[in-house]
């Protein structure tokens, strides 16, 4: 939609052995395509595009021709590649190889099996939060054969058998053998999925011996639960693997050999880890997309992730907005809104999902609906410690300007995460966050090479200065450049955006008023920090914030939100006078 | 692929699938109704499991070398599955309890799986026309030549009867009290919006559906009983019994959207050009859009064309959707026109269009919807 770019070309004409690599991203609304490539030598982003994903009259995702208009799109922009053979499978003789990512293909329904019903429940909702599964239908071996949606309906894509100190009883082996005959499991048409301990004997080993299910070393089933992540892990290889089987067309274009469909989410977990290790700060990267909102967290070794699945700005926008109610979401806006008009954008938003805002009043409500998603993700991952970066995906990165995306994340912080005093944030417009975890795993290397050069683009460094009041003094700003120097005060409720000329380096010093208190500063103490314009952070600024650490409210409300809008810069008084 | 949402003088072509597999009972070029049975499909039974190495008297292993069935093998009600002769007495058996497939048999349980051949389910056509083709035991498609017209957002699933058009006009709502039994069974057209009461006038009344340009979303929660619908209700209608007084509730298709008013000039016409005919509509649920089809004569569709597809060029009759023009006609007057701000001031590609009065703007393609080709 936005920025169809190209970020680099070839000096020389691909050659036959010119290699590349296409990462196709399968959005619910969005194909989002990056090329990377060989420059003179140098692994390179290449160039990115988007385009609708295209439907059929049944709803249904046709990924060929997703991947053939995206692959028109990047050759208009940099004449690669010549030709996509729609009918070859492999790369190894091809101008391009594809990697396809993505959660376009229908989710898995999934039913789990579990000795008790307590286990049964903790077990689903340890597992349930994942963009590639639409559901689970959970229970014990008798509650799911009295199931008569189970009976009647279609067979579900995987069944998860979860035994742990208490495994199945063994005059339930029976009722077992019936339970997996009705799901298909018995005749192979179903994978099976056994989450046990290591040293754990189920009653059932025989029946289970013969069906061969996949065995995942995990204890689903009391407090002291491990091995989710490895069950999660296996369920999104089923995915995977599945998903390609069941896309209309990939299985017709040139998939890199070593390719599987890798879900979204997995692919920003894989980035997320490695931006972390290569800065050695704690990342989190947040993805609002149409239909899900992914959050991760990596600090060392800790790794938390999160999918909010049918939550989203497109087609989860009716969901989104069941999910947090209309109070939270007025709560962003610089007005009041009319009776219903909330709840009529999200459900005209979630039948009509490719629209755009075309009024500043739909803009304000697109970006509460952004705030409230990022609330969700945040939420979802329970983040105790603050990162040190912040990455926007998706809807902050499309369709937003990188000003009002920095916003965004902060007021999404300022409520899930208050403790945050010092945090960069980045908005990752060439969609490389999920391109690179896709081609990680198929290529680290090249990644990684990708990934150092052509990175996400830093957006601002905000700064928490707390305990000021409303339009009291809160902290002084100085910055400096060679050839000027600006001075600021800044007033308590503002979001000050300070930014020093275009294309200079400029150093900014920060000094807190008696009893605000300046990211984590000491009294007296100056916050410094350089504003050094680069290929990756052309823009650099400062977002000062001297908020409470509140969501706005109250009989002001809307005057605070205005406030806060101007002063950082996002906006106008004009475009706040119009409304 | 976006065909034109109104059409007529066209035809459509309608598929229908078995589940799994089945039996057709039409050939190419029978005529069908929506009720005619198209084929059928053996529907799924419950497994029965049994005791094979119990009823032998044997180890699960020696159960298995007495197996006179092999696995995945027809077998019908009686029939032996496994027999073991004994040194003394008479040979012991151990035979099908139904008629059904042999799926498997656990050596280390001894107990066999057993598919019967239950019921069948019948596929119906859905839509009058003509069977185009069929593909042996998958689908079948049937042509329907006459008027297709395709909404934003639907439920209720597929129902069939005759189009009723209530009102005066596409933007001029239609009171509820006005509705008799003249549109019981029937596909109901109204102009402007749906309201709660017709809504519950339209149930009483045993209405299959009703089209609308749109519904306001406090509406259609309150009929539903909630203040506001969920996105499970986006796909099906949840109705409390109360309120339906026990009847199916009508299928429901909007052509704008929600909190729209009046459907498009074009989509009226359509509509009542094709007042009192036979139709079926097609609502699964969204994300799946709703559509329309009705059948004409041949005489009266003596060339059909296949349905067209939708394109932005200069000359298309586009509805805008979005902002404080929502729902307003318009001519696009140059495509690809330059890429425009949004309020948001991010750039976007948008076409010059011209609305009633002849008034010039600029509009995100994204939010126009093609109405008619040049």
């Amino acid at each position: 939609m936005e920025d169809d770019k190209v970020a680099a070309v070839p000096t020389a004409a691909p050659s036959e052995a010119a290699r590349y690599t296409l990462v196709c991203d399968y959005g619910s609304l969005w194909t989002k395509g990056t090329l990377v490539g060989d420059v003179d030598g140098t692994s390179r982003l290449l160039a990115t595009c988007a385009a609708p994903t295209p439907t059929d009259d049944a709803g249904r995702k046709d990924l060929r021709a997703a991947t053939l208009q995206i692959a028109e799109k990047l050759r208009s922009l940099t004449g690669i590649p010549s030709a996509l053979p729609a009918d070859a499978i492999g790369g190894e003789q091809l101008e391009v190889s594809l990697i396809p990512v993505g959660s376009a293909t229908p989710a898995m329904r999934i039913v789990l099996i579990a000795p008790d019903g307590g286990s049964a429940r903790r077990a689903a909702s340890l597992l349930e939060d994942a963009s590639y599964i639409e559901s689970i239908r959970a229970g014990t071996v008798s509650e799911l054969l009295e199931d008569a949606g189970l009976a009647v309906g279609p067979r579900p894509d995987a069944v998860i058998l979860i035994e742990a100190r208490s495994g199945i009883p063994q005059a339930e082996v029976r009722s077992l053998a019936q339970l997996l005959a009705r799901t298909g499991v018995d005749t192979r048409l179903v994978p099976m999925i056994h989450c046990r301990p290591g040293d754990f004997e189920s009653p059932a080993g025989g029946l289970l011996r013969r069906l061969e299910p996949e065995v995942v070393l995990a204890d689903l089933t009391g407090k002291g639960s491990y091995g989710s992540t490895a069950a999660r892990r296996a369920l999104n290889l089923l995915y995977s693997e599945r998903a390609l089987t069941t896309s209309a067309g990939v299985l017709g274009l040139p998939l890199s050999r070593r390719a599987r469909f890798v879900s979204a989410a997995g692919a920003e977990v894989i980035t997320a880890k490695f931006a972390a290790g290569a800065r050695s700060d704690k990342v989190a990267v947040l993805d609002v997309g149409g239909s899900n909102t992914t959050a991760c967290y990596v600090d060392g070794e800790e790794l938390r992730y999160s999918v909010a699945s049918g939550c989203g700005v497109g087609a989860g926008a009716a969901a989104l907005y069941g999910r947090v109610g209309e109070a939270k979401l007025q709560q962003w806006l610089p007005f009041a809104p009319r009776p219903d008009e909330l709840r009529a954008w999200a459900l005209n938003r979630a039948v009509q999902p490719l629209t755009l805002p075309r009024t500043l009043r739909e803009v304000f409500i697109e970006q509460a609906f952004v705030r409230e998603a990022l609330c969700v993700g945040l939420e979802g991952i329970a983040l105790t410690t603050p990162p040190d970066l912040v990455i926007g995906c998706g809807a902050l990165a499309r369709g937003m300007r990188p000003q009002v995306s920095a916003v965004l994340l902060v007021d999404a912080l300022n409520v899930c995460c208050p403790s945050w005093q010092q945090v960069g944030l980045a908005v990752d417009t060439s969609n490389l966050v999920p391109a690179l975890g896709a081609v990680a795993a198929v290529d680290p290397e090249l990644a990684a090479r990708v990934w150092e050069l052509d990175a996400p683009r830093g957006v601002a460094t905000a700064v928490a200065a707390r305990g000021a009041r409303a339009e009291g003094p809160a902290a002084s700003a100085v910055m400096r450049w060679e050839g000027g120097e600006e001075e600021t005060a800044v007033a308590g409720g503002q979001l000050k955006a300070l930014q020093p000329p275009y294309g200079v380096t400029a150093q900014v010093e920060l000094k807190a008023m008696p009893g605000v208190r300046l990211a984590g500063a000491g009294k007296r103490e100056l916050v410094s920090l350089e504003l050094s314009p680069s290929v990756a952070y052309p823009l650099p600024q400062v977002l000062l914030d001297t908020r409470p650490v509140l969501r706005p409210g109250g009989s002001r409300r809307t005057d605070l939100v205005a406030t806060y809008l101007i002063s950082s810069g996002a906006f106008g008084k004009r475009d706040l006078e119009s409304l | 692929m976006t065909h034109l949402p109104y059409q007529i003088g066209c035809v459509t072509v309608t598929e229908r699938r078995f589940a799994a597999r089945g039996e057709f009972r039409v050939r190419t070029g029978d005529r069908v109704e929506p009720d005619t049975v198209v084929g059928i499909e053996p529907a799924p039974a419950e497994p029965i499991i049994f005791d094979v190495a119990g009823t032998l008297r044997r180890p699960p292993s020696e159960a298995a070398q007495g197996l006179a069935v092999k696995i995945g093998e027809r077998v019908t009600r009686g029939a032996v599955i496994a027999r073991f002769a004994g040194s003394r007495g008479a040979p012991r058996e151990c035979r099908s309890p139904e008629n059904g497939v042999l799926a498997s048999y656990d050596g280390s349980s001894g107990l066999a799986t057993l598919l019967p051949g239950g019921g069948q389910s019948d596929l119906k056509a859905g839509v009058s026309g003509v069977v185009k083709d069929v593909v042996d035991g998958r689908s079948v498609t049937i042509e329907t030549p006459g008027a297709f017209v395709s909404g934003v957002w639907g439920v209720g699933g597929d129902v069939h009867g005759v189009l009723r058009v209530a009102g005066q006009g596409r933007a001029e709502p239609v009171a509820a009290e006005s509705l008799d039994g003249r549109f019981t069974y029937s596909i109901l057209v109204v102009g402007g919006s749906v309201s709660v009461e017709m809504l519950a006038r339209c149930a009483e009344l045993e209405v299959r559906a009703i089209i609308a340009g749109g519904i306001a979303p406090s509406a259609l929660g309150e009929y539903l009983g909630g203040a506001m619908p969920l996105p499970e209700t986006l796909r099906r209608l949840q109705f409390s019994p109360k309120k339906a007084g026990g009847n199916t509730p009508p299928a429901l298709m909007l052509l704008e959207g929600f909190d729209a008013g009046g459907m498009a000039e074009e989509a009226w016409q359509v509509l009542t050009a094709c007042n009192g005919r036979e139709c079926s509509l097609f609502a699964p649920g969204w994300p799946v859009r709703p559509r329309l089809i009705v059948q004409l004569p041949r005489h009266e569709v003596p060339d059909p064309l296949p349905l067209r597809e939708a394109q932005v060029a200069p000359g298309s009759t586009v509805r805008i959707i979005g902002g404080s023009d929502a729902g307003t006609t318009a001519k696009v007057v140059q495509y690809p026109a330059h890429r425009v701000a949004l309020p948001s001031r991010v750039p976007v590609d948008s076409a010059l269009v011209r609305v009633a009065g002849g008034v010039e703007k600029m509009v995100p393609v994204l939010n126009l919807r093609v109405i008619a080709n040049p």
